[in-house]
């Protein structure tokens, strides 16, 4: 089987739809062979992004590269490209066989050829048995199953998948999300996932990009943009975050629930208010005094049982809302509502927000939603 | 009395009453075509008809009109209708305004002002019989309009067609293997819509001195209207057959499972009407 790994790298990308500009100056460099994630709420651009990459939008400004090819001008069907849909994209007049065996028949390639290539990539991707039904007579995920083999059939320079998995049920989501992540990897073939599934993209990107507004805010592994967020929409937006109050009091010193932590306060005069953000898990707690009564105090009012982790609430006196801190299950069993306890901010872990008004724990996907 | 009792008697009266209504014009139009007084059950009248010197050329003569006429729809409407889907949404509400002007315009007004117009321009068109199939177009576009934008708007026209031209495949080649494909059924109907309503088209073809089927029947009813009967019988019987053969494909496609199919078949109702109009 072929490998293809291409690079592909948007420069200065603009593209406006009428007063609305949606990719704005946007750089990008996907490397050959890795399987990049743009992830971003609704209406940041990502869609758009893709449709630049595949020749389906022409950007106002800037250039598309494939290698050293430049593409920005160039047909879709010149571009050397497979793209996944999120809508079932298969042909309703043709069986799977037929759907996998079109990009090579357009190619030109002998019947045989084609027909032997087709069942190859069926058995692939676990469709062996099912190259003569037709796409009504398959299911979601089977569908989008001979979607991703008619798209590689052809060996292209790049894959595209746009939200391939958003119309499918949880269960199929996750399986076919990590047979997908297989065969790319089998493939090599660069291939970008445009998502607002942020646990789709963490768990089967090599590198993550992160847009807002048209804009790319952060581009990294998954380990990065989760534990080393660029900004603080990426913090908020990936994973759960606490939003805590801090003053500085001194030089890269803040002080969070009574605690002094040091954290770089981007210049922030002594004596500022800012929001200081922190991850559930990077909050511990221990048992407090019934008559303690600093701001790191306060009280559990509820235990979420999540497996492996427990989520406990903790309202604090000084915060509006609760936060929300994740511990080990075995150590969170200690705890039952209404229990004083006190937290403890892992200075390490925390991030400043300065344009944040300080509230509870947000859950930046339900807000994304929103 | 149940609810439901009297709806099932409403229902049953209703079913009686329109079938009489559409029965027994055809039951009194085959008894008056196949018998004779004297004779009983007999194909003399239809076999009078057929025998007439006019009968081959004219029936021929439509049969080519709704050919060409069919082909000319598809050629102007496809195309233009796929560009308007894929292109130009915003203007399928006035392409579907326009598409149904015909119905507003008498056929008679029609043809005085065809006739007004190329007597002064170019006197030589309307004497050729195929100068009737730009009007057959006109006369028949509501119907095959609605037939091919009910296909389209039950593929979902643009993934496909970005699907096929992300494998490799260019626009031409997209609208053959793709496209069309896809749209059989709704071209199915529409050709049928249109052959249909060729085949009875009666007024534009008198009035411009064609001799057409339906002038045929016309005239041949003059003389012996026991054979118009027989033969315009036999025309609403054709069509039914071509019908059910039509439907008949539709349900086994929907049994298979395409939405595609499903969409185009109930505008295959209003097909009767022209015929039945002709014929009675």
């Amino acid at each position: 089987m072929t490998t293809t790994s291409a690079e592909v790298t948007l420069r200065s990308i603009q593209k406006s739809f009428g007063r609305q500009t949606v990719l704005n100056d946007v750089d990008l460099t996907i490397r050959g062979g890795e399987l990049l994630a743009v992830l971003g709420p609704s209406g940041c651009g990502k869609t758009t992004a893709l449709r630049v990459i595949a020749g389906l939008e022409r950007p106002d400004h800037g250039t598309v590269h494939i290698d050293n090819d430049d593409v920005t001008h160039r047909r879709i069907d010149k571009r050397g490209i497979g793209i996944v849909f999120q809508a079932y994209s298969l042909f309703p007049h043709q069986t799977a066989a037929e759907n996998v065996a079109y990009g090579l028949r357009v190619r030109g390639t002998g019947r045989s050829s084609r027909e032997a290539r087709a069942a190859e990539l069926l058995a692939m991707v676990g469709l062996a048995d099912h190259g003569s039904k037709y796409p009504q007579q398959l299911s979601g995920g089977q569908q989008q199953r001979v979607a991703l083999a008619r798209a590689i059939a052809i060996e292209p320079r790049v894959l595209l998948l746009d939200e391939p998995l958003s119309a499918l049920d949880a269960q199929v989501r996750v399986q076919l999300r990590d047979e997908i992540r297989r065969i790319q990897y089998e493939m090599g073939t660069t291939t970008v996932l445009v998502t607002h599934d942020q646990e789709e993209a963490l768990s089967m990107a090599d590198r993550v990009a992160v847009m807002r507004a048209g804009q790319v805010e952060q581009v990294g592994t998954p380990h990065e943009v989760y534990r080393r967020p660029a900004t603080a929409f990426v913090s908020s937006f990936i994973g759960v975050v606490n939003r805590l109050s801090g003053r500085v009091v001194g030089g890269d010193r803040v002080l969070v629930l009574g605690q002094g932590l040091t954290l770089s306060t981007a210049g922030h005069s002594v004596g500022h208010v800012i929001a200081v953000l922190v991850r559930p898990e990077h909050l511990a707690i221990q048992r407090a005094d019934a008559s303690a009564a600093d701001a790191a105090t306060g009280v559990v009012t509820a235990l979420t049982l999540r497996g492996a982790i427990s989520s406990l609430t903790v309202l604090l006196p000084e915060l509006p809302d609760t936060i929300r801190v994740d511990l080990p299950s075995r150590e969170a069993q200690d705890f039952t509502r209404g229990d004083r306890v006190r937290v403890i901010v892992h200075a390490e872990d925390a991030l400043i927000d300065a344009s944040a008004v300080p509230s509870a724990a947000v859950r930046a996907g339900e807000r994304a939603a929103a | 009395m149940s609810g439901a009792g009297s709806r099932s008697i409403v229902q049953g009266v209703v079913l009686v009453v329109a079938g009489l209504l559409f029965a027994v014009p055809l039951v009194a139009s085959a008894s008056f075509g196949f018998t004779l007084p004297a004779e009983g059950f007999t194909l003399t009248p239809i076999a009078d008809a057929v025998a007439d010197s006019g009968f081959g050329p004219q029936v021929l003569q439509s049969l080519a009109l709704a050919l060409l006429t069919t082909i000319a729809s598809f050629a102007l409407l496809i195309p233009t209708l796929v560009w308007l889907h894929l292109r130009a949404r915003r203007w399928l509400p006035i392409a579907e305004a326009l598409s149904v002007i015909p119905f507003v315009v008498p056929a008679v007004a029609l043809v005085n002002g065809a006739n007004l117009a190329f007597r002064l321009t170019v006197p030589g068109f309307l004497t050729s019989v195929y100068s009737l199939v730009p009007f057959y177009v006109i006369l028949t576009l509501p119907l095959v309009y609605r037939a091919l934008d009910t296909g389209l708007r039950a593929i979902d026209l643009n993934t496909l067609v970005t699907a096929s031209a992300s494998l490799g495949s260019g626009p031409i080649r997209t609208f053959f293997s793709i496209i069309l494909p896809n749209l059989r059924p709704a071209l199915l109907t529409a050709a049928l819509l249109s052959f249909t309503m060729v085949l009875g088209e009666y007024v534009l073809a008198t009035l411009l001195l064609h001799n057409t089927f339906p002038v045929f029947l016309v005239q041949i009813g003059q003389d012996r209207p026991r054979a118009a009967a027989a033969l315009s019988l036999i025309t609403i019987v054709g069509t039914w057959l071509m019908l059910s053969a039509f439907t008949g494909r539709g349900l086994a496609r929907r049994r298979r499972g395409p939405a595609a199919p499903d969409a185009a078949v109930p505008v295959v109702a209003p097909i009767l009407n022209p015929d039945v109009r002709i014929s009675a």
